[in-house]
């Protein structure tokens, strides 16, 4: 499936460490205009430092990093600035992602000062965005700690998007969200991302929330792509078989019939000082042959256009 | 081992509990007169979002509420006595021998300065005061082999933060089956855990029920655990227990509103990417100001004037399988 | 701010430090210009004079009034510790906040030169700074400003490594904004709570300190009045009138509890607003 227009981000062999623990190794991929790509993994997976790492927050140790054409690692001044205002992020605890001395209005007013946008003609934008992501003004005045948790949440969402960037991170949007409230987080994300036009990066441990917002899923192991493809396929028919064991990990909600238990994956993450010779996930792979504790796999496309990273991968399509 | 049924006494009755705490906005009736048996045997699920009170509720059965406790009503009925009136030395000596729980975080109900071997073989003592330390430790490291400690006579000299999360967690698990209790309350116990881990002490929880003779509380928001490992359910909303029944038909068949809506929220397997989530609209009220009528009224989609009349009781929607709703649609 | 000094005056202990705080400060401030007399002024034959309807305090070995030479020495007392907090707090805090975000090398080397501060004895070295450069209110300020500063440093250090990783800092970050800005306008306004409290403690320390270097001849030299200079002076002649005695260890005595009582009252008032915070 080649992408027809240039890939807003793109991401090849980027490699990270800090000191001598890598944290990611080797991750490719691309992200297409108005797309929305899940990362899903688990501890020690990267995915936290992937994101820090696409936003140039944290300079790679290898591999590049391409945003609309443009290499963003090393990026100075006014570059990294311009950089900075079309790729943004909304942060996993929303009441810590906002300076508690300050009121929300200078919060949101924030972007524009740094960017020197003229607040006069602006602000009314922000107001508007304040509107949209079902804020009242009444919060204008109030201090983080001063309102709800959600509130918090729609805050960094509404300042995320002040400046009308193009790529937007989201880093566990429904973290510690009750089940009656995730669907209006969703819903909202999605909702800004239709109206003003995102490529949406969600990372999240929530494989339903994955489900329901992603076009394309990218699953980390270890600091490693073990399988990136089409939400439809890798969620419903899973080629690796890190992600199969993913997918069944969590017990779905079915009162009907209680299906019967897959055995469930053995072991623990191992530490990334020390990751296992061959492919990192043969110790735990109920599949693994002598190859895969000798031999780290190379991605093969499969006919599908998804990528996987295993000897022997569960479906060959 | 076959599950007892309903017509046996329940091991625990809680009967009209309102717990109410001080806050600076006034008191907070965090839970109000919530009936509900836990059955001999029976693993019972309490599911409720934030605020619902189900940590209070659990708290409640131990007595081990917070100083600021304002309002104690009610009964919980164990072994003829109610709890709730029977004086801290009893209730005391109770936690650890009948009662034990399992928590969300095992890192802080793990004492961090002295080993895992020390922890385990010191709970014992309410148990079985005359036996052997060796005697102990043996029983000790038996239980950590059982809830899949590998290695556990050497591992069992390790302390608490040589372990990973679900391994203290297992750890955990260990103690509170070390303790031979009638009633094992889980809080929320793999909420903090990665997925793959969680789905490996799910197993492991569903592997221990056979050779456990007691009842489990579970606690948790997950609806899919408590669909997986509950035989009974309880629904909680804003401190009022608004449903339960057996697991299948109060989770297959619900009849309280705030059970359907917060059913239907739940994404499923053939969600069709980028649309619209179900959500309940509103926020949860405020416990310091509760409504009069029906707590979940002013989110009810059917709600009618006498909701907001008066409190419904919990009225049983099948005959006597068991399962009622506090609605006075049903 | 008004909600804090509410919560100190709600407190009985906090009121009267307060008051008292009100009344050195009054002093200090309007006190020397409304004195009857000239803190200098000798008047031999007045000397040792009670407290009377002419001076209400009596006199010194000079004749001075006492009155008029404790306004003046509040107002010295109260110009070195504020000034010398101010320095301190200033300087302190930027080696503070330049030491947690230094390299591993630059970080030691402030530490270190904060840990020599710290350990040199105050008074071998204001002799040796009064030895070098001669008296002074001037050096006085010098000494303790730097005597004081480590003490700013350390916590000013502290409370950046803490905050260091924030996620409302790295937000910040993201949103484009440059290094300076994310100190000035979102780390130092976050930290500046606890040093706040400490400067506020830290005030009866310096009018003590300032005080004994004055009793000990290396503070403030006369003929300018200081509370040390007063106790020095009416100690060694006590046995011809303990006026000057009276009149100097009291007021010491009055401003440090009154400063060291409000100080721990704005620490109470400020710490749960600190806690309810994030």
């Amino acid at each position: 499936m080649a992408l027809l227009t240039q890939p807003l981000l793109s991401v090849d062999r980027l490699s990270l460490r800090y000191g001598p623990v890598p944290a990611v190794r080797s991750v490719s991929f691309a992200l297409a205009p108005g797309e929305t790509l899940g990362v899903v993994g688990e501890s020690g997976s990267g995915k936290t430092s992937l994101i820090r790492a696409a936003l140039g927050l944290v300079p790679p140790t290898a591999g590049s990093l391409r945003f609309d054409g443009a290499d963003i690692t090393g990026l100075r001044g006014r570059d990294l600035k311009a950089f900075r205002r079309a790729a943004q992020m909304i942060f996993q605890d929303p009441a810590a992602a906002l300076s508690p001395r300050m009121k929300i209005r200078d919060l949101l007013a924030e972007p524009l000062r740094i960017h020197d946008v003229p607040l006069a003609e602006a602000w009314p934008g922000v107001l508007d965005l304040l509107r949209r992501v079902g804020l009242p003004d009444g919060v204008l005045d109030k201090h983080p700690h001063q309102v709800s948790g959600g509130q918090a949440r729609r805050v960094g969402i509404a300042r995320a998007l002040v400046l009308r960037p193009r790529l937007l991170v989201a880093d566990e949007p429904t973290a510690g969200l009750d089940l009656s409230v995730q669907g209006d987080i969703v819903n909202l994300l999605l909702d800004l991302q239709r109206g003003f036009g995102l490529t949406c990066l969600v990372v999240s441990h929530n494989l339903d929330v994955v489900r329901a917002m992603a076009d394309r899923v990218l699953v980390l192991y270890l600091g490693r792509v073990v399988e990136i493809g089409a939400a439809d396929r890798v969620l419903r028919a899973p080629a690796h078989p890190y992600t199969r064991a993913l997918l069944a990990a969590v017990p779905r909600f079915d009162p009907v019939n209680r299906p019967p238990r897959v055995p469930p994956l053995r072991g623990e993450v191992p530490s990334p000082r020390t990751p296992p010779s061959g492919c990192v996930f043969h110790p735990r792979c109920p599949l693994a042959t002598n190859l895969c504790g000798a031999v780290e796999p190379v991605e093969q496309t499969l006919a599908d256009g998804r990528r996987v990273a295993c000897h022997t991968p569960l479906l060959t399509l | 081992m076959t599950r007892p049924t309903q017509d046996t006494d329940p091991l625990i009755a809680i009967r009209d509990l309102s717990v109410s705490f001080t806050t600076s906005a006034g008191p907070a009736e965090v839970l109000r007169n919530v009936t509900l048996d836990l059955g001999r045997g029976r693993i019972v699920g309490l599911v409720g979002e934030s605020g619902s009170g189900k940590s209070t509720l659990a708290s409640a059965i131990t007595r081990l509420l917070p100083a600021n406790l304002s309002r104690l009503e009610g009964a919980v009925q164990y072994e003829g006595r109610n709890l709730l009136a029977e004086p801290e030395a009893a209730v005391a000596a109770l936690r650890g021998s009948r009662f034990a729980m399992i928590f969300q975080d095992p890192m802080g109900a793990l004492n961090p300065v002295f080993r895992v071997g020390t922890q385990l073989v010191d709970l014992q003592r309410a148990k079985a005061p005359k036996a052997s330390r060796r005697d102990r430790m043996a029983r000790a490291v038996a239980m950590l082999t059982r809830v899949g400690i590998p290695d556990a006579a050497r591992r069992i000299r390790d302390y608490p933060h040589q372990f990973s999360g679900g391994m203290r967690q297992r750890i955990m698990i260990a103690a509170a089956l070390l303790c031979e209790p009638d009633l094992l309350i889980a809080d929320e116990p793999t909420t903090a855990l990665d997925p793959t881990i969680e789905g490996q002490i799910v197993a492991l929880i569903d592997e221990l029920r056979h050779g456990f003779q007691g009842t489990i509380l579970l606690i948790s928001h997950s609806l899919g655990l408590v669909s997986h490992l509950c035989d009974d359910v309880a629904v909680l909303y804003a401190g009022s227990l608004v449903e339960r029944g057996p697991a299948a038909a109060v989770l297959g068949a619900p009849r309280h509103p705030y059970t359907r809506a917060l059913l239907a929220c739940e994404i499923g397997a053939d969600v069709v990417r980028r649309a619209t989530l179900a959500t309940i609209h509103g926020d949860a009220p405020d416990v310091t100001r509760l409504p009069l009528g029906c707590v979940f009224a002013p989110r009810c989609s059917q709600a009618v004037e006498s909701c907001r009349a008066a409190a419904p009781e919990l009225r049983p929607v099948d005959g006597d399988g068991g399962h009622a709703a506090a609605c006075l649609l049903v | 701010m008004r909600a804090v000094f509410g919560r100190v005056w709600r407190q009985p202990v906090g009121r009267f430090g307060l008051l008292l705080v009100v009344a050195v400060l009054l002093l200090g401030v309007i006190g020397p210009p409304l004195a009857p007399y000239d803190p200098n002024k000798l008047n031999i034959l007045a000397r040792f004079g009670a407290p009377s309807a002419a001076h209400w305090l009596g006199t010194d070995h000079l004749g001075r009034d006492l009155f008029s030479r404790m306004a003046d020495g509040g107002r010295v007392a109260l110009l070195v510790a504020l000034s010398t907090i101010a320095i301190a707090l200033a300087v302190g805090t930027l080696l503070g906040i330049a030491a947690a975000y230094a390299s591993p090398w630059g970080e030691r080397a402030i530490l270190v030169v904060f840990d020599i501060v710290s350990a040199f004895p105050t008074l071998v070295f204001a002799l040796a700074v009064v030895a070098l450069l001669g008296p002074g209110l001037d050096k006085v300020i010098l000494i303790v400003a730097i005597t004081l500063t480590p003490h700013f440093g350390r916590v000013a250090r502290a409370q950046t490594l803490s905050l260091r990783n924030s996620p409302f800092l790295e937000a910040e970050r993201v949103l484009g904004a440059q290094p300076w800005r994310i100190t000035a306008h979102h780390l130092v306004p976050n930290i500046l709570g606890p040093l706040v409290v400490l400067a506020s403690m830290d005030i009866p320390v310096v009018i003590t300190i300032e005080a004994g270097l004055s009793f000990l001849g290396v503070g403030v030299p006369p003929p300018r009045a200081s509370w040390g200079t007063l106790l020095h002076d009416g100690y060694t002649t006590l046995s011809q009138s303990p006026w000057p005695v009276i009149v100097a260890a009291g007021m010491l005595t009055l401003a440090t509890l009154g400063f060291t009582l409000f100080g721990e009252a704005l620490r109470d008032a400020i710490d749960p607003k600190l806690r309810v915070e994030p």
